[in-house]
Order: C-alpha cells, then sequence, then structure tokens
C-alpha cells in the first residue's frame, strides 16, 4: 500500500471553534493524516495542537482565540499539496501546524514561501533543511540519531541490521548509522528497504534470525513497523530466541501510541531515542498527562508526536501574542528565544536555524505500553539540523555534543 | 579542441527524463520543448535499466534523485541533470554517484532549466575532451621509455650528441608522419629483432 493509494480522495474534515468573548480570533491550520498508513501519528500530532489549542482559548491572558481549520490529506502528497493550497490561497491563512513526512513538508513548502506563511512542523525528521517559512519544533539529528548511535555501539555491538521505508527518512538516517558503525570497525550486515505500508517482512526475519545482529536500526514508519516488530518477536518465540535481549532493535520514532498498535506480545524490550517520554517524572508532564486524558480519553497515553505538536501551538500563540499580530515576519522574530516550559523541559526555538533546543533521552519499551528512560542529557541540547556542530566522535567538539547520563 | 565555444542552441537534441510523471516532469516538459529539444519520459520505477537504444539515442538524460529505485544505465552515458528535492547527504552522494554534470531543485521552475541544460551539456563535452586528452596523454608517457632507448642507440651507434639525436628522430617520425613515440617504438622493436638474430647466430 502507498501512501497516495491509501487516500481515498483528500478528506476534508473542516471545523470551528465556537465564538468568542474575546473579540479577535486568527485561523490557524492543522495539517495531520489521520487517515492512511501513517495514521496513528497522525492522530497523536492533531490531538496534542487541539489539547495546545483549547488551552490557549481558556487562557486570559491572550488577546486573542485560535481557530482551527483543520485537514486531513490522509498521507497523500497531493492531499497535502491541495490542502496547503486551500489553506493559504483560499483562505489566506498565515500559520499552519502539521505535516510529518518529509516528502510531505517539501511538497507545501512552494505554497508557503509564495504567500509568506509559516508552517510549524512538529515532527522529529532527517535535517538538512532550514528554510525561512519553517519552525521545527522536532527533534533534528543530533537529537535523535547521534545519541542513538553512540548508545548502540557502546552497550550493544557492532554488527547492525538496517531496515526502513523506503524514502528519505530511512535514507538519511541510514546512512549517519552505516558511517558510524563502519567508523567503530563494525560492520553492517544488511540494509532493506520496504515500500511504505508494506507488511509482508516474514523473508527479512528470517534473515535477520539467521545472521544475528547484535542490534537492529528500524526506520520503518506506521503499519510496517508494527508488523516487523510483531513478526520478529513471534519468529523469535518460536525459536527460543530472546529477541530484546539477542536482537534488540533501536528506532528513533517509536512512541507510546505504537506500542499499542505493536500488541501486548511484541511491544516491549525495543529501544528508542526521543526528547520525550509519557513516563517523564515532571510536574508540567504531569499536568499534561492528565490534561491529555481529560479531553482525549480514548487516545491512550501521551508521546513524543503529541508533545512536539503541543508544543508548536503553544509557541505559536505566544509569538503571536509578542508579535501583536499574525504577520510572518514578526512572529517569526516573535519566537526566537522564547522560553516555554514543556512537558520534557524547557524549550525554545534557536535564533540561527529556527529548529527546537531539545532534551535527548533513550528509553527502553515495557509491558506496559511505555518506556523506561535509560538515558537523557543534562539539559537542552541545541538543534543541529546539518550536523555540523556534533560532528561525531570528533573530540575538539566533544563538549557541544549531547551527553547523556544513565538514569537508574 | 582550442577555438570550440560552448553549445549555446539545442535545437533538435533529445532529452529523456527518468522521472515520475508530475508537476515537476509537467515543466521539464514543457520547457525543454519550448528550447527545442524533443523530450520522451520513462517511469524509473518501471524498469531495471535504461535501453542502451534509447540511452545511444539521447543527448541529455534527467534523472529523479529522489527516487526510491532507480533503474541502472548503460556507462556511455549522456550528460546528467540531476532534479533535486532532498538536499540532503545519501541524495547528494547518490547524485554525485551518477556523474551529474548539472542539476535542478524541485519544485522545478522555468527559470533554471536552460542554465541546468546549457552547463551541463558543456561540461560533459570539456570532460570528455579532456579524458580524450588524459588518455593521449598516457599514450605518450607509455612511449616516452621508447623514444628513450631510441635516443641512446642513436648516440651509441652514430655518436651523437643527445640533442643532435632527438633532431634527428623527430625529424624522421616526421618525414614518415608519426609521433615520435610510435616512430621510437618501430626503431626500437627493429632494433631488438635484429639483436635477437644475432644472438641466434641468425
Amino acid at each position: 500500500m502507498s501512501p497516495e493509494a491509501s487516500a481515498s480522495g483528500p478528506a476534508y474534515h473542516w471545523g470551528w471553534m465556537m465564538p468568542s468573548a474575546r473579540s479577535r480570533i486568527i485561523e490557524v491550520g492543522l495539517l495531520f493524516s489521520v487517515s492512511g498508513p501513517y495514521r496513528t501519528i497522525g492522530r497523536a500530532m492533531l490531538n496534542g495542537a487541539l489539547l495546545a489549542l483549547g488551552q490557549i482559548n481558556d487562557d486570559d491572558s491572550f488577546p486573542f482565540r485560535l481557530s482551527p481549520l483543520v485537514a486531513d490529506p490522509g498521507g497523500s502528497n497531493q492531499g497535502y499539496a491541495e490542502a496547503a493550497r486551500e489553506m493559504l490561497a483560499g483562505h489566506g491563512l498565515g500559520h499552519v501546524v502539521g505535516c510529518y513526512t518529509s516528502s510531505s513538508r517539501k511538497e507545501v513548502l512552494p505554497y508557503f514561501e509564495k504567500h509568506d506563511a509559516l508552517l510549524w512542523y512538529p515532527s522529529h525528521y532527517e535535517g538538512f533543511e532550514s528554510s525561512e517559512n519553517v519552525i521545527y519544533t522536532g527533534a533534528a539529528p543530533n537529537q535523535h540519531i547521534v545519541p542513538l548511535v553512540d548508545h548502540l555501539l557502546e552497550r550493544c555491538g557492532r554488527t547492525s541490521y538496517l531496515i526502513g521505508s523506503n524514502y528519505i527518512w530511512a535514507w538519511e538516517n541510514n546512512k549517519t548509522m552505516r558511517e558510524a558503525v563502519q567508523e567503530s570497525g563494525g560492520q553492517v550486515l544488511a540494509e532493506r528497504y520496504l515500500p511504505v505500508g508494506e507488511t509482508d517482512v516474514e523473508g527479512i526475519v528470517e534473515q535477520i534470525l539467521t545472521t544475528r545482529p547484535s542490534f537492529v536500526f528500524n526506520t520503518l514508519i506506521g503499519d510496517s513497523a508494527y508488523a516487523f516488530f510483531r513478526t520478529l518477536r513471534s519468529m523469535a518465540v518460536a525459536r527460543g530466541i530472546d529477541q530484546p535481549r539477542a536482537i534488540p532493535v533501536a528506532s528513533c520514532s517509536l512512541a507510546e501510541p505504537e506500542l499499542h498498535a505493536i500488541g501486548r506480545d511484541a511491544a516491549d524490550g525495543h529501544i528508542s531515542s526521543s526528547v520525550y517520554f509519557a513516563s517523564l517524572k515532571r510536574p508540567a508532564n504531569r499536568q499534561f498527562r492528565a490534561d491529555y486524558a481529560r479531553h482525549f480519553p480514548e487516545a491512550g497515553p501521551t508521546s513524543a508526536d503529541v508533545e512536539s505538536s503541543f508544543v508548536a501551538v503553544h509557541l505559536l500563540a505566544r509569538a503571536l501574542r509578542r508579535a501583536g499580530g499574525s504577520e510572518m515576519e514578526a512572529v517569526r522574530a516573535a519566537v526566537v528565544d522564547d522560553l516555554f516550559e514543556a512537558p520534557q523541559g524547557p524549550v525554545h526555538i534557536d535564533r540561527d536555524n529556527r529548529h527546537c533546543w531539545l532534551t535527548p533521552r533513550i528509553g527502553v519499551s515495557n509491558r506496559e505500553e511505555g518506556f523506561d528512560v535509560i538515558f537523557e542529557a543534562e539539559g537542552p541540547v541545541r538543534p543541529d539540523p546539518y550536523l555540523v556542530l556534533s560532528e561525531r566522535r570528533t573530540t575538539a567538539l566533544a563538549d557541544r555534543r549531547p551527553r547523556l547520563r544513565l538514569v537508574k | 579542441m582550442k577555438g570550440l565555444g560552448p553549445i549555446q542552441s539545442f535545437r533538435g537534441r533529445r532529452a529523456l527524463l527518468l522521472h515520475p510523471a508530475d508537476e515537476n516532469s509537467a515543466v521539464l516538459e514543457r520547457t525543454l520543448g519550448r528550447l527545442g529539444l524533443a523530450v520522451e519520459r520513462l517511469e524509473p520505477a518501471g524498469i531495471a535499466r535504461v535501453p542502451e537504444s534509447l540511452c545511444e539515442a539521447c543527448d541529455v538524460l534527467f534523472v529523479d534523485a529522489d527516487a526510491g529505485g532507480l533503474p541502472s544505465w548503460p556507462a556511455e552515458a549522456p550528460p546528467i541533470v540531476a532534479v533535486i528535492g532532498h538536499e540532503t547527504p545519501s541524495r547528494l552522494v547518490r547524485v554525485h554517484e551518477m556523474g551529474a554534470a548539472g542539476f535542478v531543485m524541485k519544485p522545478v521552475r522555468v527559470q533554471g532549466i536552460y542554465t541546468a541544460l546549457f552547463i551541463a551539456i558543456n561540461a560533459h563535452r570539456r570532460l570528455q575532451q579532456l579524458g580524450l586528452r588524459i588518455a593521449e596523454m598516457e599514450q605518450r608517457h607509455a612511449g616516452r621509455r621508447h623514444v628513450v632507448k631510441a635516443i641512446l642507440s642513436l648516440m651509441e651507434q652514430h655518436g651523437l650528441g643527445e640533442d643532435e639525436a632527438f633532431r634527428r628522430l623527430r625529424r624522421e617520425s616526421m618525414a614518415r608522419r608519426m609521433t615520435i613515440e610510435d616512430f621510437s617504438r618501430q626503431q626500437v622493436e627493429a632494433l631488438d629483432a635484429a639483436t635477437r638474430r644475432r644472438a641466434m647466430g641468425g
């Protein structure tokens, strides 16, 4: 199943909030695929944005209300392009929170450039971009793959098996992983790609169980990833292999709602690098979890995707307030250096590259569909989308790299 | 080789697009058409290898650098223009490995296509000329050994100075319309054969 095939035409669910006492209404676009191959993540991101939006609208310190214009592109690039055009050209919006895959972001970028609008992009991604029309609130590569590479090579071993969905997220992360493994004297046993949505993974699992790498690096997304985790676990169990210990699987994107999608039998023992885990013991996170459960009782636990779109909407609203209007350049200037106490800890947008200072962590999934955090950086790490500040194994720059400390 | 200005008109040339049908390929087809090229498009996902005949028949190849899977094409490929969406290391390594001589960024705009075409075709031609020149130099370099031998034997047999021996060699080779390297090799080989015959008592 390709993203294009899964979309039953661009399905729009336009929705407006109730009118309010505060007279000024600012319309904000929310562009998330709640159908299609990565609907689980799209839903989590939309929920996070809506939760933040409700909090802004309940808070009298904001002299305006945000009104969401919601569209579901169904995971199809064509759908993203059409929705972005409709939001920017049709409705004249200045700010849209959304997109998940890099191809969806690339697809809509020309419209944002043409209409002088800002995209608030809440997903971790592979980096190598710093568009004037984007505020990036998800993790940059030095905040997800770099700490994970170090962890795997130090703790798991040096032979790796790379498997991913056939698009830029996987290609780029696998390149970083491959270079690090080879630099460390290790070996990449194989590098395999599946089309987005493909769930026939038995052949690959068979090869993994035969070649026995010291870890699998997974960049599959959505349904493909869930099928892979389930098949790997069941085929390992059938052969008496303790998979989490013998052949751990590490990902830069695995989150709590996905553990539920994988299912209880195969959800535990997976390594994930993320700036947010629901299990973080911070007051802001306790509040965040409680609010999320109250607003979306059916949605399950919070996750990095929920948090980053929640952070995006809060940063957007605060910048709108500081700028005194929604004009793009004023808002872009206003968001820089605004310190926000996010559920993961303090975050702010970097002045130079408009990515977010975030706190890298490494977790291992448990049977309760959550993650035990085993490492975390001492504080927010400067985003480095081009990996120029955080060269791996360069001692001169070592102090700029996230230092992870043992949590327990 | 000298005095060859760059190719500036591409009328009557043929472009092959290895690119899925989308807005980008549409802009390419339209614009290349206006520049006078005949354009053909091939779906990169559909085939394992670009047929030799198709590759030979085209003057420039536009390749989608983002495509998940790309077919291979013959080594003797025409100039390649990469169509780049993701400006990331893994994609750029691929662009480099395909030997792209030019590029256009996505979303493809009319502006920039003529420049990419101009630079790619002329850079490719310059590379080919350099390649020919290197091959020629290598051949000469390999022949150097024979020239030295020929000079030495002339000095020895005719009691000539080094400069005089070289001048004689050059004069003789020019009279025969041969390169000095080829002529020297011929002389050295003849001399060697004669030496061998004598040694065998022939």
